[in-house]
């Protein structure tokens, strides 16, 4: 199988600093889920980012992302027109971000916010762009989604806001769904539904989904294969299987330990401090 | 261990010798806040020590009426209506406009640091009270109030300056209480009340130095706000008596405009300029004293 | 949302009875008889007259009962008599005050409109040429006495070029009709802009750090990635949210923006609520200054009603009661 984005020796710098991404590759390959992981500031989210090209003007990228679009052609991705790119954005390639409480428009209702993706990418209508907008709300189990479309962001609580973002990304079947940390600001049990849902949806439209986040809690939970990085370098990838089990380097070994285990202080009656790791983390 | 516990402000805080030296250096750094200080020596240069060197009296008549700059005859910047020299009247007209300014400008926040810090530091009923009455007094169109205020009473320079400083405190008012509310919340505040410090000792001491930035830089604002003020006043024939601002001397040559433009011009412009000034200071200090809260 | 409503409409009230308060406390603070300053300068001292005021104005009661009949007075409509005009005093602001709300109306929407404007669109590039005029006529705009701005535009518009007239809202020979909204039109501009220009510079500014600080939101971010073009982000999506801080600080300065048309109106000679006020304060006659102060208070109270309607309409959290 073909991989459906493949990204080669990507590098971002912003205003001549040191480097927020350097080069890094990986492939994405149709229905599966990668993981991206690694610390804050490690690059997850801008390598993202520099893919969708919503990156502003004083970033420098470089290297290649070359995806493959519905009609099958490749499309380099990075430097691409800004008038093709948005025709892929939301459309073919959609992102959700981190904090639903601001990452939805205030003054427009969630059912509008919803619809306008549609209206812009499939040419609806605003009637059943509102129809189709109700729809997907229910998709993403949103309970009473009629009445819910004509509320705004405000009215809505986090997790609420956060199944909108969903259903506003997925509603054009997107074939790669780009997820930056999102249950990183939810309740934990919240956490679960989202990534439930979000495990079902990918199964229902077969979309590839790229998870960027620090959890491996999550990672466990949802990715096929794993790509590790750490301070703008890519430091491992692979299965998520192998990666669990068999981890080579030492960064990647200390993410997995920082995960606590339940029983782990069994028999012990005082803190104790989290294993920092070996050297070459400093 | 409990006077470590109280966290004091350091040396670092506005109000303190240390802080206010670097503070004007950073402000004479800023292009903005450059030009504007001095062009307010300028002005401040003419006003003070224009009247000693040019020794003309303003209101002695020297020439024929209405003479144009230039003119065979005419002093530097020619006559008035009566025959007064004008460049006597700009350099001589400053003083009182400029110190309404400032006492204004003093005055006002007083009042507005005083009511805006207790209604943000105390909050509840006190806040909902103070801050109905600053809304009242926002309400009322300003430079009306001053004049009845002027007409009823006698006016004076000190009048002047306490009729315009007990109308322009709104704004100080409510900035100050934007920021007392948002430093309460802070943790070394809280830090403070836990361990049973006084409230006024924690206003006086913790918040207000922490406050400073944004409220010197309204300050500075109503300064000239102030001196537009008295401006407008004298140029309605209400400023002090007996003294003559630029406002006053724009307000009599007004019906003069067509034949004679620099009665009219030249004390607009002195007015512009030393407003200008200090509003281009208080945009430097914005600058120098938030670095990160760029308003541009 | 209705008790939200009624409750500022109460507030609303209950500072126009401030207001008249005030000008009672006013009148008997200041220095001397209350009658002689109720009479004014007007050389209506004669001890009848005075008598009269006296039994008119009650000032023989003790002060609760006066301001209580003061209060009724206000408002049943009655601002007092003038002994100067020798009109009542109600009827006399009655005939100024269209003009000078014409006049404040019109330089209210010349900088709010055109200040948006110039602020949204120099919000795309905040430190180009365009954002930097904008500091620059902030600047500028902020110190400039609107009267002697008035002069200079008389001077260069209306003196040397021609172009509009010098005074007056209309021309000698009565127009009616089109060509008289015409004519007044063409008194209406100099004024307009000699009383607008401090807050075009004010609203120009703040809508560019406004719709600044929009753009750079995680909600635009989510628009853009959903992709929505530039048009679209500007016009639907930040817009609105945009708009807010401006419509505060116009809303804050309603009160001085009367004020300055007081000033405004005496270079122009418009025949507004300005020439009144300066008229009465030359011949003391303060009942008519009251009136003013009291009118004037009542029409900015009003202009903050509507603000905090457009408030509602603009920003969907506020209905709700939600607070930010």
């Amino acid at each position: 199988m073909a991989p459906i984005l493949t990204v080669e020796s990507l590098g971002v710098t912003f205003g001549g600093g040191t480097p927020a991404v350097k080069d890094l590759s990986f492939d994405l390959y149709p229905g599966e889920t990668l993981a991206v992981v690694g610390e804050s500031g490690s690059g997850k989210s801008v390598t993202s980012l520099a893919i969708m090209g919503l990156l502003d003007d004083s970033a420098t990228v470089t290297g290649r992302a070359v995806y493959v679009d519905a009609s099958g052609s490749p499309v380099e991705l990075l430097g691409l027109r800004e008038r093709a790119l948005r025709r892929l954005r939301g459309n073919e390639i959609s992102m959700i971000f981190q904090e639903p409480m601001t990452a939805l428009n205030p003054v427009l209702t969630v059912g509008e916010q919803i619809a306008e993706a549609l209206r812009l990418h499939q040419g609806a209508s605003r009637r059943a762009a509102r129809t189709a907008a109700v729809e997907a709300m229910e998709q993403v189990r949103i309970p009473d989604p009629a009445r819910r479309s004509g509320q705004h962001p405000h009215e809505l609580s986090g997790g609420m806001r956060q199944r909108v973002m969903i259903a506003m990304a997925m509603v054009c079947r997107p074939r790669i769904l780009i997820a930056d940390e999102p249950t990183t600001a939810l309740d934990v049990t919240i956490q679960s539904q989202i990534l439930g849902l979000l495990s079902d949806l990918k199964d229902e439209t077969g979309a590839a989904v790229v998870l960027i986040t620090h959890d491996m809690g999550v990672v466990a939970e949802m990715a096929d294969r794993v790509v590790v990085m750490q301070r703008s370098r890519l430091v491992e990838q692979g299965a998520v299987g192998e990666i669990f089990h068999n981890p080579r380097e030492p960064y990647t070994r200390m993410l997995l330990d920082a995960v606590p285990r339940l029983g782990a202080l069994a028999g012990i009656d005082h803190p104790v401090p989290f294993p920092l790791g070996s050297e070459d983390y400093r | 261990m409990t006077d470590t516990m109280l966290p004091r402000p350091t040396s670092r805080r506005a109000g303190s010798p240390a802080r206010r030296g670097s503070v004007f250096v950073a402000l004479l750094r800023s292009p903005v806040g450059l030009a504007g200080i001095l062009l307010l020596a300028i002005c401040l240069l003419a006003t003070v020590f224009g009247p000693m060197l040019y020794r003309v009296d303003p209101i002695e008549i020297v020439g024929r009426p209405l003479l144009p700059p230039g003119a065979p005859g005419a002093p530097p910047l020619g006559t008035d209506e009566v025959g007064r020299d004008l460049l006597a009247g700009l350099l001589n007209g400053g003083r009182v406009t400029l110190l309404v300014g400032v006492a204004a400008a003093a005055l006002s926040t007083l009042i507005g640091v005083v009511i805006g810090g207790l209604a943000g530091y105390l909050g509840g009923w006190i806040d909902s009270a103070l801050m109905r009455f600053t809304e009242f007094f926002q309400v009322l169109p300003i430079l009306l109030f001053a004049m009845v205020l002027v007409t009823l009473f006698q006016p004076s320079v000190g009048m002047l300056s306490f009729a315009i400083g007990i109308v322009a405190w709104p704004g100080t008012a409510r900035i100050t209480r934007a920021e007392f509310m948002r430093i309460r919340t802070l943790d070394y505040v809280r830090a403070a009340r836990a361990i049973g410090t006084k409230n006024l000792r924690i206003m006086l001491r913790l918040v207000l130095p922490n406050a400073l930035p944004p409220i010197i830089v309204i300050s500075t604002l109503v300064v000239g706000s102030a001196m537009l003020f008295e401006s407008g006043l004298s140029f309605l024939g209400l400023g002090a008596p007996g003294t003559v601002s630029w406002g006053t001397m724009l307000g009599d040559n007004r019906d003069k405009l067509a034949i004679a433009w620099w009665t009219v011009t030249l004390p607009g412009a002195a007015i512009f300029l030393a407003v200008v000034s200090i509003s281009l200071i208080g945009d430097g200090l914005n600058d120098a004293l938030n670095p990160k809260r760029r308003k541009r | 949302m209705m008790l939200a409503g009624l409750r500022r409409l109460a507030n609303a009230v209950a500072l126009i009875v401030a207001v008249v308060l005030l000008n009672f406390l006013l009148i008997h603070l200041a220095p001397g008889d209350p009658a002689v300053v109720l009479a004014g300068e007007a050389g209506g001292t004669s001890p009848e007259t005075l008598a009269a005021i006296r039994h008119t104005y009650g000032l023989d009661r003790p002060l609760p009962a006066q301001l209580l009949s003061y209060l009724g007075q206000v408002l049943h409509g009655d601002l007092g008599h003038s002994y100067y005009f020798d009109a009542s005093v109600t009827s006399l602001i009655w005939q100024r005050l269209g003009p000078t709300l014409l006049l404040a109306l019109s330089a209210m929407l010349f900088a709010l409109m055109l200040g948006t404007v110039l602020g949204v669109t120099a919000a795309r590039r905040p430190n180009g040429a365009y954002g930097s005029a904008i500091t620059v006529l902030s600047v500028v705009g902020f110190a400039m006495p609107a009267f002697w701005l008035g002069s200079l535009l008389v001077l260069l518009f209306a003196l040397r070029l021609g172009i509009f007239p010098t005074s007056g809202m209309e021309s000698a020979i009565p127009q009616t009709g089109f060509a008289r909204m015409v004519d007044v039109g063409q008194h209406l501009v100099l004024p307009t802009v000699s009383l607008g220009l401090v807050y075009l510079a004010l609203y120009s500014r703040t809508a560019k750090a406004s719709m600044v600080d929009v753009l750079g939101s995680d909600y635009i971010r989510t628009a853009r990635a959903k992709g929505v073009g530039p048009r679209g982000v500007t016009f639907k999506h930040a817009f609105r949210n945009a708009l807010m801080p401006v419509v505060t600080v116009a809303g804050l300065q309603t009160g001085a923006l009367l004020s300055g048309a007081v000033l405004v109106e005496i270079v122009f000679n418009w025949p507004g609520l300005g020439r009144l006020a300066l008229d009465s304060i030359l011949r003391r006659d303060t009942p008519v200054l009251l009136g003013i102060l009291v009118v004037s208070s009542v029409v900015v109270i009003v202009a903050n009603l509507l603000t905090d309607l457009a408030y509602r309409l603009i920003d969907p959290r506020i209905r709700t009661g939600v607070a930010r």
